[in-house]
């Protein structure tokens, strides 16, 4: 029967092609629009539970917003001295269980690092008070970073080959990556960290403190993240520090995790109705192409069952031929879809804050195989009916088709 | 010995209006037997050899092979009583377009008698060796009459019903197809001959006339 199958596709080839393809396009967008919309809400969740902060406070003057100093790994430079910061009033200093600092520089494009013409985040890091990185550290037995070593989010690992102990140039300055981040979720996974004093002395080397309005970075920072006690109201404190500064923004992280759910499901939604409609379209074609395949093929059912081939071989028979159809058409359309799911991740986070979870062989994989799941699932749907009344239909019907 | 013994068979269709297509017929068909069957079209033949081959359930009376009803079989043991019972040469041929002449004889060949016939004695007999990788649709109307007529050989059958095998076939040829359908008789295998050819029918030992849905002997040698 897989002889007769195979012989049916390979010597039918136009029908067979156009099948293919059309299954091709179904499953490569499911496959493509299904990673993309998994990718970004598993992102939103890593960063749930890594991000660690509570509150960001950032300066009021800045042209980039929460959303991205968080999630999108942007590469502005932004600052405020260190006294901007209000000094936080009894009530609120009591619910703060720790505060850190972060000084953001970027790498110059295509001679910055790496050999990559992408401009790369810097973050320096004050590792006394962090408590971002803190639990990594702690994990990977990390005391402490000297002033040639850095580490690294995972996206770079991924991207640029930034692994453990490898050797780079940042800003005309030698670094030896001592660890790689796991996976956030956020700006961090394409953030380089390092001490907060090297940052400040690079920063110092390449940009004058002037064009950002600062006599010198010394006393300079771009964000300051606040961990809060259990069971503390964050909206409350929130308003409460805004309050009581003018120089600086304060958002809570949960309500711009919150701003860009709600962003992210109207995207997919969108996402979502561009789905059905191919799914429409190519499932019209594909109902078509499928049911000629089984009708056209009426007379040679007849004859078949005239030689002596049974109900269950005939079927077996279809189930070859559009299985094997639905496993090309499908893998390659979920491959496709797969391959295509950086690029258009890419462009689209030109356009919207996407923060982007774990994505590996392995994730790429299950994808792939759930391409083809929904290619066989469709096949089953379109064709069993048609099939099983065709296998069952007396070979006197399928042979004369009503000529007799 | 008796192989196929119709009894009163009767086939009607209703299709918008009531059309008896073989009405009362009876007819006992043995090993050796050459029999052929002409009429007119519409007479109702070939649906009398559809009802010979199991293919078509009368609307009355009985078929029987070597004393057995033949639709008291379930799907299954019909569907395997055709394959190794009864060759069919349709009027329109079929084959199975995506295989091959040679892979056709194969396929069938799995289904009847004789799972070590010769293919290529067969296709030698048939002069089709040279064509025997082509496709259907590669092949002329007469090489695919002939190619039908192989994939019905390869399986070996005990009764050949052939309805028209020389349509699309010159002279030469036809009467190759009757020679050999002789001889298979000769051998002890049943044939049934429909033809509207006078020439060719007159061949057959018994000669049979339709009109109508009934059947008429005509001659008996």
């Amino acid at each position: 029967m897989l002889r007769i199958a195979l012989n049916n596709i390979v010597r039918r080839r136009n029908n067979s092609m156009l099948m293919i393809i059309c299954m091709a396009i179904t499953v490569g967008i499911f496959t493509l629009l299904w990673s993309v919309f998994s990718l970004s809400n598993s992102g939103l969740e890593l960063s749930k539970s890594r991000l660690g902060a509570d509150v960001l406070v950032y300066p009021k003057d800045a042209e980039v917003d929460d959303e991205k100093l968080l999630f999108s790994g942007l590469t502005e430079m932004v600052f405020m001295d260190e006294e901007v910061f209000p000094p936080l009033s009894d009530d609120l200093k009591a619910e703060v269980e720790g505060i850190s600092s972060q000084f953001f520089l970027e790498t110059l494009p295509g001679v910055g690092c790496c050999e990559t013409d992408e401009s790369l985040r810097i973050v320096g890091v004050d590792l006394k008070s962090d408590f971002i990185l803190k639990a990594w550290l702690e994990q990977e037995g990390i005391q402490s970073l000297s002033d040639q070593e850095i580490i690294v989010g995972s996206d770079l690992r991924d991207s640029i080959g930034l692994t453990t102990g490898v050797t780079t140039i940042l800003l005309n300055n030698s670094f030896t990556v001592k660890g790689v981040l796991h996976k956030t979720g956020t700006g961090m996974d394409r953030t380089i960290f390092l001490n907060m004093d090297v940052a400040r002395k690079l920063a110092a080397q390449s940009f004058p403190p002037k064009q950002f309005g600062l006599d010198s970075y010394d006393s300079a920072v771009t964000c300051y993240l606040l961990k809060l006690k259990e069971g503390t109201d964050v909206d409350a404190f929130v308003e409460g520090l805004q309050n009581g500064s003018e120089g600086v923004n304060v958002v809570a992280v949960r309500e711009t995790q919150g701003n860009l759910r709600a962003q992210l499901a109207m995207f997919s939604q969108i996402l979502f109705i561009f789905w059905i409609a191919a799914l429409i379209l190519c499932g019209i074609a594909l109902v078509s192409m499928f049911r000629s395949l089984i009708y056209g093929r009426k007379k040679e059912i007849g004859y078949l069952r005239s030689i002596g081939m049974q109900q269950k071989e005939i079927f077996a028979m279809f189930l070859w031929e559009i299985g094997l159809l639905s496993t090309i058409g499908g893998l390659a359309g979920a491959v496709a879809g797969v391959l295509l799911v950086n690029p258009l991740l890419s462009q689209l986070q030109e356009l919207i804050t996407i923060p982007t979870g774990e994505w590996s062989v392995g994730i790429a994989c299950l994808r792939v195989l759930g391409g083809w799941g929904l290619s066989l699932l469709l096949c089953a749907l379109i064709t069993t009916v048609p099939v099983c009344k065709l296998a069952k239909l007396a070979p006197f019907e399928a042979i004369s088709e009503g000529e007799l | 010995m008796e192989l196929l013994k119709l009894l009163k068979v009767t086939k009607t269709f209703e299709t918008g209006e009531k059309c008896t297509a073989v009405n009362e017929v009876s007819l006992s068909v043995s090993e050796h037997d050459f029999i052929s069957i002409m009429g007119v079209s519409g007479s109702g033949k070939s649906t009398l050899l559809m009802l010979m081959g199991g293919l078509l359930k009368p609307t009355s009376g009985d078929i029987s092979y070597l004393g057995k009803s033949l639709f008291s079989m379930s799907d299954t043991e019909l569907t395997n009583w055709r394959g190794k019972t009864v060759g069919y040469l349709f009027q329109n041929v079929q084959l199975v377009q995506a295989l091959t002449l040679r892979e056709n004889m194969e396929l069938a060949r799995r289904y009847g008698n004789n799972l070590e016939a010769n293919v290529d004695e067969i296709l030698k007999l048939l002069d089709l060796t040279k064509l025997q990788s082509r496709l259907p649709s590669q092949l002329s109307g007469g090489q695919k009459r002939r190619g039908m007529f192989a994939v019905t050989l390869v399986r070996d059958p005990k009764i050949i019903l052939a309805d028209e095998p020389t349509n699309d076939l010159d002279d030469k040829s036809s009467q190759q197809i009757i020679d050999i359908l002789q001889s298979a008789a000769q051998k002890g295998k049943a044939v049934v001959l429909v033809t509207h050819n006078a020439r060719w029918a007159a061949q057959a030992g018994k000669q049979y006339r339709m009109e109508n849905g009934s059947l008429n002997l005509v001659t008996s040698i």
